[in-house]
């Protein structure tokens, strides 16, 4: 680029988004701070995992150049390939994948450790986005709707068989936003999220401490629920369908807890009482909040975190880094980074409405969602809003496959901003 | 897009945007609302509040040699599981005799995640060494009790635990004033609860360090006494005894030491049997030691002179229930005579004509029965029966009169010829002279006491005359010295078994007790030994005697060391020794010698700088920082010459050329290993044996004598 011509720097200002590039250099600057604090000013602390990282950020700045110069016409057309690879990798961890704590997710290959479902995260959205954009898909149709349902649940069972709940859910999370954005019907979505709801309303059961009563709150909304399809004039044979479906689920939800692994089940009791098992499962948030909370206004200084320094959060720098953040940096530190998040995802809305290309429209969308669902559960998470689930914090965590794919996702978001206006 | 996709681009915005919220309000709730409820949380987890322990006061000499201090020296751990390593390691101190010999296999079977694997004083060159050979092994420092001079009286002094708590002796007795008051310490601990590095622990209260004391003992006559009497223990094959020296005018003690003893520095696990101070914790028969309460009431009563006849009946004289035998038979003899050559019947004649009443008096005078009062633990007060008890024969006050049916501790019939010898007053022993301040000062004397006047002055005289001819002419020719002119009175008792409930035949408590010089007495010496087999104290305890007086010919000469003026020698300025160029070792003991606190500072194994600069004169405890290199650790030197030079001087020759002097007994250096001349590497052990009063025909002696004398040294290093 020759510096000095205007023309040169209005492409450039095209080509690298400020609104969307700044907040990722600024979240992975933050990251790459908080993880050489998370690592390396820590007892027994060494520059090991830091410079890991920096490899990781230099290899996902390559992927996420290579993603933004690939046309998005050619991604399109190479989708399929691409998802089905990632399927056939996702099988493969399943029959021969390394196992740590309980679940297996890795794969090796030589020194470099590779988890698949990261990168399948990204085909999958690719390949959504290329099913959704070829003409005639039109959500109101039962089949492409089916078809659409089947892109989403195999890779999220898939994922689910590992087991690793947090990622698995990250499918159908994103899945459901891009098919919202290409017009599915709100009745059509109400219907496909009921036995959700029911289940989680059902589940309730199970908890510790939770009035009886609160266990069969599924009954009236369910019922409601029936009345107000009514209204709308549907069939009573549907409405039924509905209602029986209902039931179905609220019994099922008992045999599906128990089917939980018991890590998942104890995750999911301490969510609601953290401090019933203060040793246990319950110590991760106790601890994360117990950093947050001596932060204060503006924090503890860089490196001076000392629930960091003496190793009481528990993996500091992969899921609970924003806990660190939040300890060192303060409320301004975590507002800043919840912040540049927003912004990330606001621009990424803004972008998905302006792009001609319907491709790059749901690619768009789909990749905003995925930074906005992992950030919201992984924050969520360190704060005690929401369970533990092992889902790193996109741009900030230490975490090699799953950085390099939110940079490559990233780049591929930069790329087709810059070709907005293409068709 | 469309319109359409706008509505629905709001509802997810919608959407995003209250998750959001209601993340950034739950993050100001925790970091603004409950901070300090948090904060203190992660205070209350991140630290902890310990101890810090004060370093203990010493315990010095008369002269104010150190006998024992409380020095930092590193504790070997190992920070993780058992593992063959960590045996390895543990059989390697064990084979150094630096831990437990059952350590290595306590190691393989411990679960823990963290171990010592000594506690004992390590020299540190060794430790440093070790460690270096040993990844894994770490040094952790601690506050030891350290013994500069070597075992000195362990039994009196008494044992320190790990935990810094005095455990007997003088450590038990006066543990609060030594132990001082432990600071307060807030560290920060990680995770996983174990203590870290990261952050600098927080001191809240700096720990008051303990006060010294100043006792009566004397490091060099303690070193005679153990000597001779280990050396004539050996020579009789026995196996318990001990020795007192006291300086009868203030009731000072000067030696205590009981056999069998321990090393204070390298405890193991010790019998506590070997902890007690036998002669104060021990009551025994005395035998014909104690005739001298029969003549004392004999003679201040007035009744019978030493020139009066006694018929001693030719050895035998029938009592009721029995019959009383003299060793040597004898006809009528003055009293003088009976007392002389120990007669049992004579010697009952005198007590049934002075009458129960008056000997009773006197035995009580004289202190027995009651306890003396010195402050060390388990005290026996011994017994003495009164008439009027049941168990009172006929034949008691005859029994009694020679020593048998009544029993008394090594200290009180020691402090009985003390009173003999100090014109007839009994004075209150008296171990410790004065307390100091941590820095060495004197706080508090605390002075002679007499208790009270037992005999007259001309009485007195009268004693100490006959007992001048026990030595001279009776049954303590073997007591006699070639210069000094001692007195003092044998014993051999019969030992009573309760068990077997009567006297066993082949064990005798042999006793010289005596003082010298006869006329003007500058010290007792009591000498108490278990003898096996059929021996008179004459040939066992009268020899011991004999020797130790010969070699504390320095202090009866001078005599001047008890009326020495304590400030004076506490209080001095001491000139700092010029420990340049010294080994770590040979340096630290100058400087303790010398009554200085050395403190390392820098790695390395010889001395480079010391502040304050050598030659300075600085008060007594002053601590002298010594800056360590390794300037020349591995060169070779060249062993010089020891012999016949002064413990001292040869201590220092050794530390110049670059030697880590260790010094076995006191006085002249009677020989050395390696050997002069000899080229080893600079640090090496150089052990050299000393001998007071090392005259060539006593170096002879040494030599043919196997008991921890040179040659039995030699023949060890020679078999390694």
């Amino acid at each position: 680029m020759r510096p000095g011509s205007a023309r040169d720097w209005r492409r450039f200002w095209r080509a690298w988004d400020p609104l969307l590039a700044v907040p990722v250099l600024l979240l992975l600057l933050a990251g790459a701070l908080t993880v050489y604090s998370a690592t390396a000013l820590t007892e027994h602390g060494g520059t090991e995992l830091i410079v890991r990282h920096l490899f990781a950020i230099l290899l996902g700045a390559g992927a996420a150049y290579l993603m933004a110069k690939i046309p998005p016409r050619g991604l399109a057309d190479f989708s399929p390939l691409l998802f089905a690879g990632s399927l056939l990798l996702l099988l493969l961890v399943l029959l021969a994948g390394e196992v740590h704590g309980g679940a297996r997710r890795w794969l090796a290959c030589g020194p470099v450790r590779l988890q698949p479902s990261e990168p399948a995260k990204l085909a999958f959205l690719i390949y959504l986005a290329h099913f959704l954009s070829r003409p005639g898909r039109d959500l109101r149709r039962t089949s492409v709707l089916v078809r659409a349902l089947a892109v989403i649940l195999v890779p999220t069972i898939l994922v689910l068989r590992q087991p690793d709940l947090g990622t698995a859910l990250a499918f159908p999370a994103v899945g459901v936003v891009m098919l919202v954005w290409w017009g599915l019907p709100w009745l059509t979505l109400g219907l496909l999220l009921s036995p959700f709801a029911t289940g989680i309303l059902a589940g309730l059961r199970y908890a510790a401490d939770v009035p009886a009563l609160l266990g069969w709150l599924w009954v009236p909304v369910t019922a409601l629920g029936a009345l107000w399809l009514r209204r709308r004039g549907t069939g009573w044979v549907l409405v039924g369908a509905f209602v029986l479906l209902q039931l179905f689920v609220a019994l099922e939800v008992g045999r599906v807890w128990n089917g939980l692994e018991p890590y998942q089940q104890a995750r999911l009791r301490t969510f609601m009482h953290p401090e019933r098992d203060p040793s246990g499962a319950g110590y991760q948030v106790i601890q994360s909040k117990i950093a947050i909370g001596s932060g204060c206004t503006l924090g503890r200084g860089f490196g001076l975190g000392s629930q960091k320094a003496l190793a009481f959060l528990p993996r500091q720098h992969t899921d609970f880094i924003y806990s660190v953040v939040g300890e060192e940096f303060g409320f301004l530190g975590a507002t800043l980074v919840l912040g540049l998040y927003g912004a990330l995802l606001l621009r990424g809305c803004a972008l998905a409405r302006r792009m001609r290309s319907p491709f790059a429209s749901l690619a768009t969308i789909g990749v905003t969602t995925l930074v906005g669902y992992h950030a919201a559960v992984n924050i969520g998470m360190t704060l005690g809003l929401m369970p533990v689930t092992g889902l790193p914090l996109p741009l900030l965590s230490y975490g090699g496959s799953f950085l390099v794919t939110m940079m490559a996702a990233v780049g591929l978001l930069l790329g087709m901003a810059a070709r907005r206006y293409e068709r | 897009m469309s319109a359409a996709s706008d509505g629905r681009l709001r509802v997810v915005l919608g959407l995003a945007a209250l998750l959001f919220a209601a993340l950034l309000l739950r993050a100001g709730y925790l970091a603004l609302g409950r901070h300090a409820a948090l904060k203190a949380e992660a205070e209350d987890q991140q630290t902890q509040v310990e101890p810090i322990p004060p370093p203990r006061g010493p315990i010095v000499d008369r002269a104010g040699r150190t006998l024992v201090c409380s020095m930092e020296n590193p504790s070997l751990v190992w920070a993780g599981a058992s593992c063959p390593e960590l045996v390895a390691a543990a059989e390697e101190l064990a084979r150094a005799g630096l831990c437990a010999p059952e350590q290595p296999a306590r190691l393989a079977a411990s679960r823990s995640t963290y171990h010592y694997l000594t506690r004992r004083w390590v020299p540190e060159s060794f430790a440093r060494d070790f460690v270096a050979r040993h990844p894994g092994v770490r040094l952790e420092p601690e506050m030891k009790r350290f013994y500069p001079s070597g075992a000195s009286a362990p039994q009196a002094l008494g044992l320190v635990g790990i935990d810094g708590a005095g455990l007997s002796g003088l450590e038990c007795q006066f543990d609060d004033w030594l132990s001082g008051e432990p600071g307060r310490v807030l560290r920060f601990v990680t995770g996983s609860g174990r203590p870290q590095q990261t952050l600098a622990p927080r001191v809240l209260r700096e720990p008051r360090p303990g006060g010294g004391l100043l006792l009566s003992l004397d490091a060099r006559v303690q070193e005679v006494v153990r000597y001779r009497l280990t050396e004539g223990m050996a020579e009789f094959g026995a196996a318990e005894g001990f020795a007192l020296v006291l300086d009868p005018r203030s009731g000072e003690i000067l030696s205590l030491w009981g056999e069998p003893s321990f090393d204070p520095q390298d405890p193991g696990r010790i019998d506590p049997d070997l902890l007690r101070v036998r002669c104060v914790t021990d009551q025994f028969e005395p035998g014909s030691t104690f005739k001298i309460n029969t003549f004392s009431a004999a003679l201040e009563s007035g009744l019978v002179s030493p020139s009066d006849l006694v018929d001693c009946g030719n050895g035998r004289r029938r009592v009721p229930g029995g019959e009383v035998r003299d060793v040597k038979k004898m006809g009528v003899v003055t009293a003088a005579e009976a007392l002389v050559f120990s007669s049992n019947i004579g010697n009952g004649i005198v007590a049934e004509r002075t009458g129960w009443q008056r000997f009773y008096r006197m035995a009580q005078a004289f202190g027995f029965g009651q306890p003396t009062g010195i402050p060390l633990g388990g005290e026996a007060a011994g017994s003495l029966p009164h008439p009027l008890q049941p168990g009172w024969s006929e034949r008691s006050l005859l029994t009694i009169a020679y020593g048998q049916e009544v029993s008394v501790t090594g200290l009180q019939m020691a402090l009985a010829y003390a009173a003999v010898a100090n014109d007839g007053w009994l004075m209150k022993p008296l171990l410790v002279r004065a307390r100091l301040d941590p820095q060495g000062r004197v706080l508090e004397t605390f002075q002679p006491e007499a208790v009270r006047r037992v005999l007259s002055a001309e009485t007195a005289v009268t004693m100490r005359g006959l007992l001048r001819r026990v030595v001279c002419e009776g049954t303590g020719k073997e007591a006699e010295a070639a210069s000094f002119a001692p007195a003092g009175k044998t014993g051999t008792a019969q030992i009573y078994d309760p068990a077997l409930g009567r006297y066993l035949g082949n064990k005798h408590i042999v006793s010289f007790i005596g003082f010298a010089p006869w006329d003007d007495p500058h010290c007792v010496v009591a000498v108490t030994v278990w003898a096996e087999g059929d021996l008179s104290a004459g040939k066992v305890a009268a020899p011991i005697f004999r020797r130790i007086v010969e070699d504390l010919a320095w202090w009866l000469e001078d005599g001047r060391a008890s009326s020495m003026p304590m400030a004076e020698c506490i209080e001095a300025p001491i000139v700092v020794p010029d420990v340049r160029g010294f080994g770590v070792q040979a340096a630290r003991e100058a400087l303790h010698a010398a009554g200085l606190i050395p403190v390392l500072e820098g790695l390395g194994g010889r001395v480079e700088e010391l502040a304050p600069q050598p030659y300075a004169s600085v008060p007594r405890g002053s601590v002298v920082r010594l800056a360590l290199a390794d300037r020349d650790r591995d060169r070779a030197v060249r062993v010089p010459n020891l012999a016949g030079l002064s413990l001292r001087r040869a201590v220092s020759l050794a530390a110049q050329a670059g030697l880590a002097p260790g010094v076995r007994g006191s006085g002249w250096v009677v020989e050395q290993a390696p050997a002069a001349g000899s080229e080893v590497p600079s640090g090496t052990l150089c052990e050299i044996w000393a001998s007071p009063r090392a005259s060539r025909a006593r170096e002879e002696a040494l030599r043919r004598n196997e008991f921890g004398g040179p040659a039995a040294g030699l023949a060890a290093c020679a078999a390694r």
